[in-house]
């Protein structure tokens, strides 16, 4: 317990320390957050509950004008009934560490709670003129979609995880070079824990007022073979990718092609419209539930998003005033008539402060896609610095 | 942030810098000129908008590198939840760097038309910074002492088949200086919605230009967004059209002032 104090006003010292800071040869930021999670499971009317501290720092440090050092980690203690329940199955969860060095540590555990800390960024960028090499833990992020991203071979990320956007990191070695204003040449290559490797080349170019890509590579066991698109038609914006993915050890398996397209539209007074389609030809039409216990407990990759052969998604967010924004999102398995709905109401308290309520709600059969999970409500403060 | 920013970014450069001296101009010809002034320059300035409402504010702050009207790039440093969001636009493209996520993310034009953060800015008036000359006829109507400087009062009538949401504008230009220090926005029924306003005349970088831009909604007088300059300085020889690239956008690091 002293240790996890210590961490937090150490998180609280560094915001309120450097946050004023003006233009130097680094950068700190971060924030400071308690996030209440309530969650119903089904077939039981009881309410169980989990409170999760985190903090996070991010440091740039800029050496010249060539060297990039960017560490970011990330300090959480959750607590309550949920660790409890489900101990010590979720604490040993929460510190499991995909990338080849294991840089996510717990600090301490009982039955009622647990703390760690993750180094999820730290790498070191060098650039010369339109050359760029990044080196070290580091998220390259190559989708283009909101919620399913099939070309993001090596950070696809999990949707429901609303709050932690910025996302692990992998291990990774990444080359870039620069063709034109908007075009690049990029090769990655990153490392597993399990030593399984990915590595692959993406281009992207502008054209017609549409950014394209295309890549090619190996994603652990497979080959992959992907291209996307950001555009609009009319006013509206039109966006794309698709990879296509096919055993590289199993020549006689047939290949997996999985696509999400997204179009959005926003409207005069602030209304956000957007709407997505995901298409998995491996995916099964009967029902789509999978193990875990939680939403966000599944494994994500850019070949595995759902387990469906479709699934739908739509999104209205509206600000209701500057101060506060307000979304309904919902995903919908056409086939197993599963599906999620998530309202949620984010309000600035002040400039840097801001209070946010939302719900998961699962719904569906037993055994169908979202059938399992309950429903959920979190409400969350958060400090920026 | 999108086109707002732009919009009030353009607007507020245009309505600066001149040291043309006013003759026997048409109408048009003085609206041109306000609106040219900043065409092909290359400027940086550090600026601070607000939000101000009779109960509360909220305060951003931004650095921006910018090319005449087509091209810039904006660095949001404050409030910390936004801190290092890029914005650049390139023409008719725009594209938002998002360091938390590490993602260029493309902007459809639906979006780039919607106001931002709930100012007072709207877009039409704004986002098309040279429809003010294509999209309307201009004629002097009068004329009127503004912070102290002479202006021309022009009025602004959209062509039939402008793409334009004002039924009329009115814009009072600084004779000597091109300065746009007001403009009234009117609907279609001729009734007057918003007020914008320069003033603050400032010495930046050796030009004297209006720091501050204000508007207001007329039926919510209360209501305001200020957009303040705190610094600019013009004419930068590293500032081209290869700066505004996908790669600068996402190395580009706050200046000192």
């Amino acid at each position: 317990m002293k240790k996890l104090i210590i961490v937090f006003f150490l998180g609280f010292l560094s915001g309120s320390l450097f946050s004023q800071e003006e233009n130097k040869n680094y950068t700190l930021g971060g924030y400071l957050q308690t996030l209440e999670m309530v969650w119903v499971p089904t077939n039981t009317s009881q309410w169980l509950t989990m409170n999760t501290l985190s903090n996070r720092i991010d440091f740039r440090w800029y050496s010249g004008d060539k060297i990039e050092t960017y560490v970011a980690m990330r300090n959480i203690v959750s607590y309550g009934q949920i660790p409890f329940d489900f101990y010590p199955y979720m604490a040993d969860l929460s510190v499991n560490d995909n990338g080849k060095l294991d840089l996510t540590h717990l600090i301490t555990k009982d039955s009622s709670y647990f703390m760690m800390t993750n180094i999820d960024r730290a790498y070191f960028q060098f650039t010369n003129d339109k050359f760029e090499l990044v080196v070290g833990r580091q998220r390259i992020n190559w989708g283009i979609n909101l919620v399913w991203t099939p070309n993001d071979i090596f950070n696809s990320s999990n949707y429901f995880d609303f709050d932690y956007v910025q996302r692990p990191g992998s291990d990774a070695i990444l080359a870039q070079y620069y063709t034109g204003m908007s075009s690049s040449i990029q090769f990655a290559i990153k490392m597993d824990k399990d030593d399984k490797t990915t590595y692959a080349a993406l281009y992207r170019c502008n054209n017609w007022k549409y950014d394209f890509q295309i890549l090619a590579g190996v994603m652990r066991d497979d080959i992959v073979l992907g291209a996307g698109w950001a555009g609009q038609i009319g006013c509206a914006g039109f966006v794309g990718e698709g990879t296509y993915f096919k055993n590289k050890n199993h020549s006689d398996s047939s290949g997996v092609f999985v696509a999400s397209v997204t179009f959005n539209y926003s409207f005069k007074k602030g209304l956000f419209l957007q709407a997505a389609i995901l298409f998995n030809s491996a995916g099964t039409t009967q029902n789509a539930g999978q193990e875990g216990m939680f939403a966000l407990d599944k494994e994500i990759s850019a070949k595995t998003f759902t387990r469906a052969k479709f699934s739908t998604f739509i999104q209205a967010s509206m600000p209701l005033s500057p101060l506060i924004n307000t979304s309904i999102s919902g995903i919908f398995n056409p086939n197993d008539k599963s599906g999620y709905f998530g309202p949620s109401i984010d309000i600035s308290l002040n400039e840097n402060i801001g209070f946010m309520i939302m719900s998961q709600l699962f719904m569906g059969n037993t055994g169908s896609e979202f059938g399992s999970y309950g429903s959920m409500l979190f409400s969350r403060l958060k400090w920026s610095f | 942030m999108k086109s707002i920013l732009k919009s009030v970014v353009i607007l507020f450069l245009i309505s600066t810098v001149t040291q043309l001296n006013a003759q026997d101009l048409s109408a048009r010809d003085i609206v041109e000129k306000s609106n040219n002034l900043f065409l092909g320059r290359s400027s940086v300035s550090t600026m601070t908008m607000s939000i101000i409402r009779p109960e509360w504010s909220r305060t951003f702050t931004m650095q921006s590198w910018s090319l005449g009207n087509d091209f810039y790039i904006i660095y949001i440093t404050a409030p910390a939840r936004d801190k290092g969001q890029i914005f650049m636009k390139r023409k008719n493209e725009m594209w938002n760097w998002m360091p938390t996520i590490n993602r260029i993310i493309k902007i459809p034009p639906s979006m780039m038309m919607q106001s931002w953060m709930g100012s007072d800015f709207s877009n039409d008036d704004v986002v098309r910074a040279n429809s003010i000359v294509e999209d309307y006829t201009h004629r002097i109507i009068g004329e009127k002492e503004i912070e102290g400087l002479n202006c021309y009062e022009i009025e602004l009538i959209p062509l039939d088949d402008a793409p334009v949401v004002w039924g009329k504008v009115i814009m009072w230009i600084a004779k000597e200086e091109y300065f746009q220090l007001q403009t009234e926005y009117y609907d279609d029924y001729m009734e007057l919605v918003n007020i914008a306003k320069g003033s603050e005349i400032e010495m930046m970088d050796g030009k004297e230009i209006p720091t501050l831009l204000s508007i207001s909604p007329v039926d919510k007088p209360k209501n305001i967004t200020e957009l303040k300059i705190t610094y600019q300085d013009f004419d930068i020889p590293s500032i081209t059209k290869s700066f505004f690239s996908q790669q600068n956008m996402k190395r580009i690091r706050p200046r000192n002032k």
